[in-house]
């Protein structure tokens, strides 16, 4: 542990890499996504493997799996399993699982938190660190805003022993942290294929955990009873992993499953798609500027049943007025 | 003057990473103006100025009069009589070429004069620094100022405040590119922003290649005669093409769009009511001659519009008289 007080050198080059960074987000498939960061990264930073895990409620479900929510690179998916086994064991990685939630956003390396010599004696470093090349680690956890319940972990390794993380090295991994998690939101919301303009937009995890909503989401799911404190109420939804549209509770919620997460789109139905095809075709007169009078005349009705119409249809719709029925109705894309 | 290299402690580097992911946040705003504004008054909270005017101009030319200015605590009219200010500023030959290379370079320069002293007195400020950072195609100017007693900022602030104005001016460029993804008024169109006299700021994909056929010997400065001399908000016809350019927030949003394009996502029972209608024929007459109800064909016209992003009939066979489109008017053999 070096007492000197670690300095960070920002440059353009710093600036550039989170321009990229950001630029690629709004481009990228969220398959590749991931893996295209941790090679953007080794242009700023050595390493030789990485992991980096996205999941809600480290408390209770850090031992239960580790599958589809951690992202390895240059690891091979066995990695996972080996280190599931090795931590369902008592006492081994403890300390560092705990020193993780202790410091979020700052980067700290093993032997930080352990003494060398006992540490190379477990478990841990004999049958996972030796194996997989993990001479040197830092890690860091992250949430993303204040109030949010989704942690990221990244960890970056080498395999050199000695080559070790510099101070300098974990600052400047601190720094570019925060960048990595707003992209990767970017990047979720981006990935969406819209349906509707009028929707609101929303990734949960399989708890029902907001991992990135789009503004009014939160509010529009609360209002729908569908969201408990900003918390979706997965139980609406049967089959998790299937592609399927559903009505609940007067909103359209659109889902689709991808790599342990579920992406909703929530649509209200307009009420124009209550409109009799009658109701309808009374709209398209007063689209075109006809006068209830004109409407009786070429739909051979009475002018009273004309205007019971009419008076239906603002009812229905919730407004005043002929101007605001026809802007409402082209909104909707009718006519 | 050169690259910004700027060394901070632990603490500092994590306050500046928040700052500029704060940038990159905001990128996603509709409007430029609470874009840029959001990003000053994140900068104010760790650089220490009370006030500042923020102006962005294109890669293409100097800041004129008509450049954008965004203010910051500061009165409406104060830029009518700084413009003059910048554009001598603009017009030195200091600010405005950097070392040779000419991309990603940023100067800081302190500019003091007596008549620009008393201009800015009477808004009760006083100059602390000015900046310039550019980017791609985008030149960002920041003039920052302190109330009452000016308390200069420190070389380490100076530096701390182009770094984040080099990242704010990226983050500028991002906003663009995302406003250019965004909705606009037609489907398919191809997109530009340009400053108010024109000058390109960031284009979408193919739109360049798109003017480059319909206007020969097309240039980026070209859209500055098509701006300059009309009023705005307008609509151009270009032959087979049309253009819409509106103003917003000081910026000007350009939108090309061939309209074969759109007539492609005609139906084939649309296109065939179209050729009757573009040769003169009445609602009524077309239904009679096809036998079938008159709102049928009333509900293809309207889809016809709709889809072609017309009002009325002339509009739309002007429009497809322009596009001499083969499907109308028999095939190209």
């Amino acid at each position: 542990v070096t007492s000197e007080k670690p300095t960070l050198i920002l440059t353009d080059q710093i600036s550039d890499w989170i321009y990229t960074l950001h630029q690629s987000a709004s481009n990228l498939p969220q398959e590749t996504f991931k893996d295209w960061c941790f090679n953007h990264i080794n242009s700023l930073l050595e390493f030789d493997s990485a992991l980096w895990v996205s999941r809600s409620d480290m408390e209770d479900k850090v031992k239960l799996h580790w599958t589809d929510d951690t992202f390895l690179f240059k690891q091979p998916r066995e990695f996972v399993d080996n280190y599931a086994q090795i931590d369902a064991r008592p006492h081994n990685t403890d300390v560092l699982n705990q020193r993780l939630s202790e410091a979020p956003g700052k980067f700290f390396s093993v032997w930080e938190c352990c003494d060398k010599a006992q540490f190379i004696q477990t478990e841990y470093y004999l049958e996972h660190c030796v194996k997989y090349g993990l001479e040197h680690a830092i890690s860091a956890l992250m949430l993303p805003g204040e109030f949010s319940t989704i942690a990221h972990i990244i960890s970056f390794y080498r395999s050199d022993n000695t080559h070790e993380f510099t101070a300098q090295e974990k600052c400047l991994a601190d720094f570019i942290f925060p960048h990595l998690l707003e992209a990767y939101s970017d990047n979720l919301l981006a990935s969406f294929k819209l349906q509707s303009k009028a929707s609101y937009r929303g990734v949960i995890d399989r708890f029902g955990e907001m991992v990135v909503a789009q503004s009014g989401f939160a509010d529009y799911m609360e209002e729908k009873g569908l969201c408990v404190d900003s918390k979706v109420t997965i139980e609406v939804i049967s089959d998790l992993t299937a592609n399927e549209t559903i009505t609940v509770k007067e909103a359209t919620l659109k889902l689709h499953f991808q790599d342990g997460l579920i992406y909703i789109e929530a649509t209200e139905p307009s009420p124009v798609e209550k409109l009799s095809d009658r109701q309808l075709e009374i709209c398209f007169f007063i689209v075109k500027g006809c006068s209830n009078k004109d409407i009786a005349s070429y739909l051979e009705l009475s002018v009273s049943t004309v205007n019971n119409h009419v008076r239906n249809i603002f009812g229905l719709l919730k407004i005043k007025n002929r101007a605001a029925l026809t802007s409402e109705l082209i909104r909707q894309g009718k006519f | 003057m050169g690259t910004a290299k700027l060394e901070v402690d632990e603490k500092t580097g994590r306050v500046l990473s928040e700052v500029i992911t704060g940038f990159y946040h905001y990128s996603a705003v509709q409007s430029t103006a609470e874009f840029v504004h959001r990003m000053m008054s994140s900068m104010s909270r760790v650089i220490g100025f009370d006030a500042a005017c923020w102006v962005t101009f294109s890669n293409n030319g100097l800041a004129t009069a008509k450049s954008t200015v965004h203010l910051f605590h500061l009165a409406a009219n104060f830029s009518s009589g700084y413009q003059p200010f910048l554009q001598q500023l603009s017009g030195s030959p200091k600010v405005l070429q950097g070392p040779p290379s000419g991309k990603n370079t940023s100067t800081t320069l302190d500019f003091f004069g007596e008549e620009i002293d008393r201009y800015l007195s009477s808004y009760d400020v006083q100059q602390q620094a000015i900046q310039l950072a550019s980017f791609e195609r985008t030149n960002h100017l920041l003039c920052l100022f302190s109330n009452g007693t000016v308390h200069s900022l420190g070389q380490q602030q100076l530096q701390t405040s182009l770094f984040l104005l080099e990242n704010a001016a990226r983050a500028f460029e991002h906003h663009l590119h995302l406003k250019l993804e965004n909705q606009w008024f037609y489907e398919g169109s191809y997109k530009a922003i340009t400053d108010l006299k024109g000058r390109l700021l960031a284009s979408g994909p193919g739109f360049e290649a798109c003017m480059t056929e319909l206007v020969p010997h097309w240039q980026n400065d070209m859209l500055s005669e098509l701006i300059e001399g009309r009023r705005l908000p307008a609509k151009q016809d270009l032959g087979r093409y049309k253009m819409r350019i509106k103003e917003e927030n000081g910026f000007c949003s350009v939108e090309v769009y061939p309209f074969e394009l759109y007539i492609e996502q005609l139906t084939e029972a649309e296109i065939d009511v179209a050729k009757y209608l573009i040769k003169g024929l009445s609602v009524g007459q077309i239904a009679e001659i096809k036998k079938l109800s008159h709102r049928t064909i009333a509900n293809q016209q309207n889809s016809i519009y709709r889809k072609l992003v017309v009002s009325k009939n002339a509009e739309m066979v002007s429009m497809l008289v322009k596009s001499k489109y083969r499907v109308f008017f028999g095939d190209d053999k």
